[in-house]
């Protein structure tokens, strides 16, 4: 419930700030977007997802 | 450049077997996972392994090979007709779209790069693979890419020139837009222009075999459509110095070349008849003294694998 609050507090903060220099802008998301990317996956991944002859009904 | 298959059908199967043996290598490369918010892209690094912080968007030139893969209907190839590879290939072209800078370029080896490269060759294999599979085209995506391609140029690399070119050219008349189709021949142009009196076209200041296969079968492709006189003789006198440096038994030196690149692209000897030169080549390949797209990493395989089953695929239209 009081999350909404705050992402509007922190983006109001963040668009004031560093969000008016564009360059830094860019930046920042980036960053976010590159730590999103390393949250939702790990690497050294094992090897697997390759194709299998199940995959299709040859 | 008629409609009588250029080369015998034989050699065109073998590039064709060649070709499919790669088939479950490529899907392998690719998220296949319907539920996945990666679905469709062909880049392992990046999906599978996160070790690149950019997908590439050359490897979704894996639609253009699905769909001829899909569309082939030869005794070699059990994946013909099969509606998964059609699935896997449209998530391909899908990817594609999301994987595209604001300005309308794309990425090959890291984040916001504007790679020249794999705009105009990821385009032009999407534009294949959707023509192949009668699709809706992405018509925003496609005309943001033309429109970043048409405002930069590298006239150091002729194969990319090519391809900006060719795809320049399909998107033009496929959208309606007379803006590309004339900056394509403005293009044209000048890479005939930096065409050398022995036929070369500049890669890095000098000739490069292999690069020089690849812009001849992208010049070959757009001539066949826009039957450009200029363009064909250009692409006529680019064989001399391909033929001049190929030994008898179909293989050459790349250490000779300026990017020294080892393979072969036989997509244009194939669609202009020249049967002594495919012959050498496949001689070569036979006899285990010529690269293959199973010799080469993956990225090289799925480019190489396309033109040899395009080169299989294109005797096979014009057969059936």
């Amino acid at each position: 419930m009081y999350l909404t609050p705050l992402r509007l507090v922190f983006f109001r903060l963040y668009l004031c700030t560093l969000g008016r220099i564009p360059y830094v802008r860019e930046a920042i998301h980036w960053l976010a977007m590159d730590l999103l990317i390393r949250l939702r996956k790990s690497r050294n991944e094992p090897s697997s997802d390759f194709y299998s002859p199940r995959d299709l009904d040859l | 450049m008629s409609e009588q298959p250029p080369v015998e059908r034989s050699l065109t199967d073998a590039y064709g077997e060649l070709a499919v043996w790669q088939v479950e290598r490529i899907l392998g490369l690719g998220d296949r996972n319907p539920n996945s918010d990666l679905y469709g892209c062909f880049d392992r690094p990046y999906w599978h392994y996160r070790q690149i912080d950019a997908a590439n968007a050359r490897a979704q030139e894996t639609a253009h090979f699905l769909s001829m893969l899909y569309l082939l209907e030869e005794e070699y190839n059990p994946f013909a007709g099969q509606e998964k590879i059609r699935h896997w290939a449209e998530a391909a072209i899908e990817f594609w779209t999301l994987i595209q800078e604001r300005n309308g370029s794309f990425n090959e080896f890291y984040p916001h790069e504007n790679s020249f490269s794999a705009t105009a060759f990821s385009s032009w294999g999407i534009v294949e693979a959707i023509q192949l599979l009668d699709s809706e085209p992405p018509h925003e995506e496609l005309r943001r890419a033309c429109h970043w391609l048409s405002h930069h140029d590298r006239p150091l690399a002729s194969h990319k020139r090519a391809a900006a070119i060719l795809v320049l050219d399909t998107v033009g008349r496929m959208l309606d837009e007379r803006r590309f189709v004339d900056s394509g021949r403005k293009k044209l142009v000048n890479l005939l222009q930096s065409q050398s009196s022995k036929g070369v076209f500049p890669e890095s200041m000098g000739f490069d075999l292999g690069l020089q296969t690849i812009t001849l079968y992208l010049l070959t492709l757009y001539v066949r459509r826009t039957r450009d006189e200029m363009g064909y003789e250009a692409i006529m006198n680019g064989m001399l110095p391909v033929r001049q440096a190929l030994h008898p038994d179909g293989t050459f030196s790349a250490k000779t070349m300026t990017r020294r690149t080892q393979y072969f692209y036989p997509l244009a000897f194939v669609l202009l008849g020249e049967q002594d030169v495919v012959d050498r080549h496949l001689a070569a390949i036979g006899a285990r003294k010529a690269i293959n797209p199973a010799w080469l990493d993956d990225r090289h395989c799925v480019h190489l694998a396309i033109n040899y089953l395009q080169s299989a695929y294109e005797v096979f239209r014009v057969c059936t």
